[in-house]
């Protein structure tokens, strides 16, 4: 791993809270993260953990009845959060762009694909109409995807696969600076998802862009970033470089959850047992104390902050100093 | 359920004019002060007194009783058209979809036909050719009206038969009837059941409609809007004869309206037949989020 | 005796383009499978293939929800494809399904316990009252639900118990074989391992196999000790689930090397091109146009699947040449 990561995006006690009518939630809950040049950071999380409200946040695209409370989201020097309404415009696809999961969704039924994006070219580049669809044909040639073919297509007569790559293509058609892939390989087969893994990860090293790789299949997660943040109910309880993560989890939600996949736990599984917590009404303490297997009286009643174990590698538990000790004593024999 | 609907005012308004109109026009031999059917000249056109509530009209005949009298006509015959459009329109459309094939060609081939007329102009042929009287205007809108329904509930079967819980009812060992039955009927009837509410405004209408161009109620019956057919001649001098009719049209109409719309917003189907789901790909953002908006 | 055997099973369905022109689209091509469930033959089968590729097909042949176009299907010796709905009764019984979409294959209008009376009123009618009632209260606890979640209706479960409940009509009918259509796919982590663990569970408490049909192939290694790989409509491969690694047909491979993994640098096999359209597929092996090993013969000739090891077919003319 590349330690010299220029910072591109740097997020700061980014917090988001929906106003319901059974009260506050708090669904991205003081936030911090930054991911460097080239580099892909993962936001691994079960569903209603937080992860897509953060990546909404970034683009300040929060859905009503939400809304950002407090933070910084640095883009380059730059605080999202103090941009009016029309430079924010300029941001989203420019600097900043978004793929979903379902990339049906994301192109109107009635539009070719290459009108598509053509329109997102011609809507921040000052081109001229044949300039732009040589820009998007080179584009849909760069996912290897048929370009002539595929530019002239209507989404429903590409396969998942190929739309999805299209979707990939619209979004790094103006060469973002940082790239939010929500969910994006998810629906895929394990093929096509190793094709748009590969395609991403080639992108990062000659683009120099950045990656934001959203997604609760931890081994998708594993393959293609260079650092994880582990979301639980609205927090990052864990981050670090993914290979330290995944080896010697600090924090327990990170390590029962890799218990829980086949590809991380060699013998029986140990899943966590319940379900995610209802995010309004949660604990005062520590969200993961219902669930967690080492749950005491301090972790019921106060929330644990996030702190540096090892270099890079941070945890929010009450007992990360004994985990540690743990984990150098077994280093040790 | 009830709770939701009661909570909305415009569809309790609904259900509250409905229930009145019923309750008043049931309990009519015993709210009206007269019979509704002898003719008495002496006493015709006379204003509102206490003998006669709303006066009397052209052939001294009460007309608070006949309103009463003629509500009930109008919601009886409305309501069996219903029945016999829900008994044909419901079994159509559920064979046509659940057999498919020849069946569903066949049935829906009628259906097209018959779909292919207005429907008013359509019953005004059939009465036209059946001879007028209440009984033939019911058979004459069952026979336009329940094309609506086959092809409505021949649709959601077409949808429902793809559900797994219809296969997995399959494995459960359980049969075509059983499907139908249990598991095709209960899914159905929400929707048809605010269709028909919608519809029986629309009913309480083209029965009246018929009746006022004298296809439907024949004198000396009162029926809504026979009475106002009879009150033609004195629209000027007498308004009373018209309006009041045609107000309770009116109220009957709006009432069925209303209520239509507060079930539909009450036995949505959407909120059924699709629950909240929280699989964790589709947490765009964040499902659960949103459905606390709504489950208020 | 084979417990349930396919034998060039094949469907086709013809579709309607347009007033005249129909087209054929063949989804399972004379697919032959024994499904002998025995501790040797691996008590719990995975069916691992990409989407498009037949599997859900064979799942609604093998299970008699469809008809097979052509082939037999064989129950205990018996065949059944083409039998009437009445006299599959003990068929039904013993191979049970549970759909990819729970929330979608239970009725929103029945409760719970109306969910699970159904197939024991169906199955065993000679049941009384209180016995269906003790039955599923013990079932609903043995899913990991409680006797309390009776009268509830699908939309008050969460997704997660939603399955559970589905899990649970399907194993009180004590079934042989339960077939999992996807039946974890798309799921959170933690709720997935649970799920794995409850059938594991239920596999040893009531002697269910099953046939688990998926595309995530840890999850099929986890739960199964054996391995049949489809594509295009074909099994490209069938083989003991601890003998992946020592898989034969490029296919196979590739989805092997697709896996994502932690341990090692990353990277993934490269499969040229689409996976091939059910209604054109190419001439020859379907898998040639996209294999990275195919040789001139693969073009031309379809390969068949042939028997390379005990328990180890491989549709693939190299296969067991090397």
């Amino acid at each position: 791993m590349d330690n010299v990561h220029k910072q591109v995006l740097e997020v700061k006690n980014l917090s988001a809270n929906f106003y319901t009518s059974r009260g506050l939630i708090r669904a991205a809950d003081n936030i911090n993260f930054n991911v460097g040049q080239s580099e892909c950071l993962a936001i691994i999380g079960e569903s209603g953990a937080g992860k897509s409200v953060t990546a909404l946040s970034l683009l300040r695209l929060v859905p009503h009845p939400g809304r950002i409370e407090e933070g910084e989201i640095n883009l380059e020097g730059r605080d999202l959060l103090q941009l009016n309404p029309k430079e924010m415009r300029r941001v989203r696809g420019e600097d900043l762009a978004l793929v979903f999961q379902d990339s049906l969704s994301t192109f109107n039924p009635v539009r070719t694909i290459g009108s598509h994006i053509c329109e997102t070219i011609t809507a921040h580049r000052k081109l001229s109409s044949a300039e732009a669809r040589d820009m998007a044909r080179c584009k849909l040639a760069e996912m290897g995807l048929p370009a002539e073919r595929s530019f002239r297509s209507f989404p429903f007569q590409l396969s998942g696969g190929m739309r999805q790559r299209a979707a990939l293509a619209m979004a790094m058609s103006l060469h973002p600076r940082v790239l939010i892939a929500d969910e994006a390989t998810t629906s895929l087969d394990v093929t096509l998802q190793a094709q748009i893994l590969h395609y991403l990860k080639k992108h990062l090293q000659e683009c120099c862009m950045s990656l934001l790789f959203i997604t609760h299949d931890l081994a998708a997660a594993a393959a293609v970033a260079d650092r994880v943040a582990v979301m639980y109910a609205g927090r990052i309880v864990e981050s670090g470089p993914v290979r330290e993560v995944f080896r010697q989890p600090l924090h327990p939600y990170t390590s029962a959850l890799l218990r829980s996949h086949p590809s991380f736990c060699p013998g029986r599984l140990e899943p966590i047992n319940g379900s995610p917590p209802d995010l309004a009404d949660l604990s005062p303490g520590c969200a993961f104390s219902p669930r967690c297997l080492k749950g005491r009286e301090i972790c019921r009643n106060k929330v644990p902050s996030l702190q540096e174990l090892w270099p890079e590698q941070q945890a929010a538990c009450h007992f990360h100093q004994a985990r540690k000790n743990d984990l150098r004593e077994a280093a040790v024999t | 359920m009830t709770g939701r609907l009661l909570r909305d005012h415009l569809s309790l308004t609904g259900l509250v004019i409905i229930i009145l109109i019923f309750a008043v026009t049931m309990a009519a031999p015993v709210l009206a002060p007269h019979d509704p059917l002898p003719v008495e000249l002496s006493e015709r056109l006379r204003s509102a007194d206490d003998q006669y509530p709303l006066g009397t009209d052209p052939l001294g005949r009460c007309l608070y009783s006949r309103l009463l009298y003629g509500g009930r006509i109008t919601l009886q015959y409305s309501l069996s058209v219903l029945a016999i459009i829900l008994l044909i329109g419901i079994p159509t459309g559920l064979l046509a979809g659940y057999l498919g094939g020849m069946v569903d060609g066949l049935l829906m081939r009628v259906a097209d036909v018959v779909l292919a007329f207005p429907n008013l102009i359509l019953a005004l042929v059939v009465t036209g050719f059946l001879g007028p009287g209440l009984i033939n205007v019911m058979i004459a809108l069952a026979v336009v009206s329940w094309v609506q329904y086959a092809r409505v509930v021949r649709g959601m079967v077409l949808s429902l038969k793809q559900k797994e819980f219809v296969l997995a009812a399959r494995s459960a060992g359980t049969g075509p009837l059983g499907i139908i039955w249990h598991h095709l009927v209960p899914n159905v009837l929400p929707p048809v059941v605010v269709m028909a509410t919608l519809n029986l405004g629309g009913l309480v209408l083209s029965i009246a409609t018929l009746s006022f161009l004298g296809l439907g109620a024949q004198p000396p019956v009162p029926e809504w809007g026979a009475m106002i057919n009879e009150a033609r001649n004195y629209m000027v001098s007498t308004p009373m004869l018209m309006l009041l009719p045609g107000t309770a049209i009116a109220l009957t109409v709006l009432g069925f309206n209303l209520l239509g719309d507060g079930l539909r917003d009450v036995l949505d189907p959407q909120g059924f037949t699709r629950p909240r789901q929280q699989s964790a790909g589709s947490s765009k953002p964040s499902p659960r989020l949103f459905s606390r908006r709504g489950s208020q | 005796m084979t417990f349930l055997r396919g034998e060039r099973l094949a469907k086709s369905y013809i579709i309607s383009r347009g007033w005249w022109q129909k087209e054929e689209i063949q989804a399972v091509h004379d697919v032959s499978l024994d499904l002998d469930l025995d501790i040797e033959a691996g008590k719990n089968v995975g069916l691992v293939g990409e989407s498009g590729s037949g599997k859900s097909t064979l799942v609604r042949l093998l299970s008699r929800l469809e008809r097979p176009s052509r082939g037999c299907l064989h129950y205990r010796g018996k065949e059944i494809s083409t039998l009437p709905e009445k006299q599959l009764t003990s068929f039904r019984r013993q191979v049970q399904i549970i759909f990819q979409d729970a929330a979608a294959s239970l009725n929103p209008r029945h409760p719970a316990e109306k969910i699970l009376a159904e197939p024991l009123r169906n199955y065993f009618p000679a049941f009384s009252r209180k016995e269906r009632r003790d039955k599923i209260d013990q079932v609903l606890q043995q899913v990991g639900l409680s006797p309390e979640d009776r009268k509830r209706y699908p939309h008050e479960f969460s997704g997660g118990q939603q399955r559970r409940l589905a899990i649970a009509r399907a194993v009180i009918v004590n079934p042989f074989l339960v077939i999992c259509d996807e039946a974890t796919s798309g799921l959170d982590v933690s709720l997935q391992g649970q799920l794995l663990n409850l059938f594991l569970d239920l596999g040893e408490k009531f002697g269910v196999h099953y046939l688990l049909v998926s595309h995530d192939l840890p999850a099929v290694r986890y739960l199964c000790q054996r391995v049949v790989v489809m594509y295009a409509g074909r099994i490209v491969e069938d083989l003991p689930a601890n003998r992946l690694d020592a898989s034969l047909h490029p296919y196979t491979r590739a989805l092997l090397k697709s896996e994502p993994r932690l341990e090692g640098s990353f990277s993934p096999q490269f499969l040229p091109g689409e996976p091939p359209d059910s209604s054109a597929y190419p001439a020859g092996c379907p898998f040639h146009p996209r294999c990275p090993e195919r040789i001139e013969i693969c073009a031309r000739e379809q390969p068949f699947l042939k028997e390379i090891s005990a328990r180890h077919r491989a549709a693939c003319h190299l296969a067991g040449k090397q």
